[in-house]
């Protein structure tokens, strides 16, 4: 069984991660119901580079953090890799 | 504190009821719920911890104390 | 179609396990204000909306369920790791524990089992989002009783995460009823 290590820098990466990615989530909402708002459309476009940036950072230590086409993966494949978001509050 | 406001929350602005774009009036048996203006937002940290981006949005939960011992 | 990421919206990290809180808590997993119905009734409605705004609002709004979906099943999770069996007795979980073990099973704190009769996918607009407006309420009562009976911050945390974005929610569907209804209304005069 492969652990992959919980250490404070993975911890940090990641909530960085989610913290601009929940400016996206309810920009995006924001957005459904206010699809003329430039401005917050550009910000909403910000926060994606930020996110594509932070995201590579994290997936070169870490591993993929999506599947299905989304993420690229090193030999052995590392999505399976513990832990999983309900094991450790990743 | 406007006193409109019971419990007003520091900060949250009522948002003027003739905010609706194509609004003439308001209609009887119907419910309307005020159309949000973005102007300012907290930082990304912020923002996950309020659960919001949009500080107009938030509404805090305070845990009520409870005397218990049934009706007084 | 959707997209999975290995993380959750939000971090759950409860350290101490709670059968007694988790029996409270599984109510939000399987429960009739829960995240679960919350998403099929989004997911559902969205396919018969009349304009692009709400189709986009219930798509999103339905998969951002999802997300709290996973959160609520790994508090759950968490809360039953560890624990023995005669603590989850003590706690009055072993009826569930004989069913389940400590899994996760979407069911409300009494065991009742999952069902769509939860939702409403009346084809209605108007209906179906004055509904989304009433499911998120409830779903922000349901988290302030869970605040209420949580002690531990490492709970109490995720919950006032998950109760917030109700309010936001709501915010938004009550946006989409008046866009629909500004849409029934210029119907009218063709």
């Amino acid at each position: 069984m492969n652990h992959a290590h919980t250490d404070n820098q993975r911890k940090e990466l990641l909530d960085q991660i989610r913290a601009i990615q929940f400016m996206t989530v309810d920009l995006n909402l924001y957005l459904d119901t206010h699809p003329n708002d430039c401005r917050a459309m550009n910000e909403y476009n910000y926060y994606v580079r930020q996110l594509q940036s932070l995201k590579r950072e994290y997936e070169m230590q870490y591993g993929p953090l999506m599947n299905f086409g989304h993420s690229l993966s090193p030999c052995p494949w590392r999505w399976i890799e513990e832990p999983w978001p309900w094991e450790e509050g990743i | 504190m406007d006193n409109r406001y019971p419990g007003h929350y520091p900060g949250r602005m009522p948002h003027r009821f003739g905010d609706y774009p194509m609004m003439k009036s308001f209609e009887l048996a119907e419910a309307y719920i005020p159309y949000q203006w973005y102007t300012t937002s907290f930082s990304p940290m912020e923002a996950l911890m309020a659960g919001t981006m949009f500080p107009e949005l938030v509404r805090p939960y305070e845990k009520k104390e409870c005397k218990g011992g049934g009706v007084g | 179609m959707w997209i999975y990421e290995k993380k959750l919206q939000y971090p759950v990290r409860i350290k101490n396990p709670n059968p007694r809180m988790a029996k409270y808590i599984i109510t939000q997993y399987g429960g009739p204000d829960g995240e679960l119905a919350a998403s099929l009734r989004y997911l559902s409605q969205r396919y018969h909306m009349p304009i692009p705004e709400a189709k986009a609002v219930l798509n999103d709004i339905g998969t951002e369920e999802l997300a709290h979906f996973e959160m609520v099943g790994s508090m759950v999770y968490q809360l039953m790791r560890g624990a023995c069996p005669d603590e989850i007795k003590a706690a009055d979980v072993g009826t569930y524990y004989a069913d389940h073990d400590r899994a996760v099973y979407p069911s409300t704190g009494t065991g009742v089992p999952f069902t769509a009769a939860y939702i409403q996918s009346k084809g209605d607009p108007i209906a179906d989002l004055h509904e989304n407006l009433a499911a998120e309420q409830k779903a922000r009562a349901t988290y302030e009783h869970l605040i209420n009976l949580a002690d531990d911050p490492d709970v109490i945390d995720p919950l006032r995460f998950l109760r917030e974005r109700e309010v936001v929610h709501f915010q938004r569907f009550g946006e989409v009823l008046q866009k629909v209804r500004e849409y029934l209304e210029s119907k009218k005069y063709f």
